[in-house]
């Protein structure tokens, strides 16, 4: 019954194309789409890696991904337009340290960058630091977020202790 | 079986939670600082930050900060046995703000009042260590009184809430507090009228 197989393997596809494929890459290594070229992969995934450590450094995520196509009609590889991004950048000992979410923006999987015209937020749980604002790019490589259109930044602290009312 | 609280009991509890309530919101406002700009640069790992263009800061209730560029340092300790930093609960180290800088200080006055101090320079600090403002470029201070004009540098010490300068200084009082004052309506030794 090789037809038949070949029915099973198909809808077996169809079914992973459906529900979504999860790239997982370490170090530099440029995810494969595992769709069609111009497809959009759906719960899209990428866990990048230290060169030497192996540790994982950031992980890219989104509820749909394509590749994004080159001026000559191919696809770039390594970059993705991806929907509803999180962000997450871990510390050297794998902890969370901050997420970044964006609704929609560009993902270069090889410069370790994201950057949107768009809205975006960031928070950091452990103290508290939260931003907002529009027109991101981050530099994964070195931590670094660039804001050019307007930022709100709010950080859980005070300045100084006031002193009680005088008369 | 569900219990139900006593009304007695809620009518105890609910004029202290009235009493409490806008105190803990108060402090929960001041415990947190706002920062805006149209743009920046954020070194999220080393905790520097670089904000420029309609740049303010605001600590409700307690200071507002507007200027043209600012730079904020959050101190990252380093985690022991670890090459990476860990943020050390989000206190701000230090604040340098340039550009027409206006600086708004917020002070809780007689009978529930705010008595508002005013700041202009060309560039202030704000170090958390000493805990003070350093305003430097024609720094001039206003309050209701009067105006603090220095030539250097006026420093403004946030815990005790006092002012000292660098260089030479002028003071500008406003008329208004001699009001009512018996300072010019003294008698004299001039011989009296006949």
């Amino acid at each position: 019954m090789p037809s038949l197989r070949l029915r099973s393997w198909l809808t077996a596809l169809a079914g992973l194309m459906a529900l979504g494929a999860r790239a997982q890459g370490t170090g530099a290594t440029v995810p494969t789409p595992t769709a069609a070229p111009a497809a959009t992969i759906r719960q899209w995934g990428i866990s990048l890696r230290d060169n030497v450590t192996g540790r994982v450094q950031l992980r890219f995520s989104s509820t749909e991904a394509s590749p994004t196509p080159s001026g000559k009609g191919g696809l770039v590889p390594a970059l993705w337009d991806v929907t509803g991004l999180r962000l997450e950048s871990f510390r050297s000992d794998e902890r969370s340290d901050f997420v970044i979410e964006s609704p929609s923006c560009r993902v270069n999987v090889t410069t370790r960058d994201a950057g949107s015209p768009g809205t975006f937020t960031a928070r950091r749980e452990a103290d508290g630091v939260s931003i907002h604002g529009r027109g991101f790019q981050f530099d994964g490589t070195e931590k670094r977020l660039t804001v050019s259109n307007s930022v709100q930044i709010e950080l859980r602290t005070r300045l100084f202790q006031s002193k009680p009312a005088s008369p | 079986m569900t219990r139900r609280v006593p009304s007695a009991l809620l009518c105890l509890l609910l004029p202290l939670w009235m009493t409490l309530a806008p105190g803990q919101a108060r402090a929960q406002q001041q415990d947190r600082i706002l920062l805006s700009a149209t743009n920046c640069v954020l070194e999220l790992e080393k905790g520097v930050y670089h904000l420029w263009d309609h740049v303010r800061v605001e600590s409700p209730g307690m200071l507002r900060i507007s200027c043209d560029d600012l730079r904020a340092s959050l101190p990252q300790d380093k985690a022991p046995g670890t090459s990476g930093p860990l943020p050390t609960g989000g206190k701000l180290q230090s604040l340098v703000a340039s550009g027409g800088v206006v600086i708004e200080l917020f002070q809780p006055g007689a009978g529930g009042t705010t008595n508002v101090v005013r700041a202009f320079g060309k560039q202030a600090e704000y170090g958390s260590q000493e805990e003070i403002l350093i305003l430097t470029g024609d720094p001039r201070i206003e309050t209701a009184s009067g105006t603090m004009i220095g030539t250097e540098a006026l420093v403004y010490d946030l815990k005790s809430r006092t002012m000292r300068n660098r260089g030479s200084y002028r003071i500008e009082l406003k008329a208004d507090i001699l009001k009512g004052s018996t300072l010019f309506n003294r008698g004299t030794n001039a011989p009296k009228p006949r």
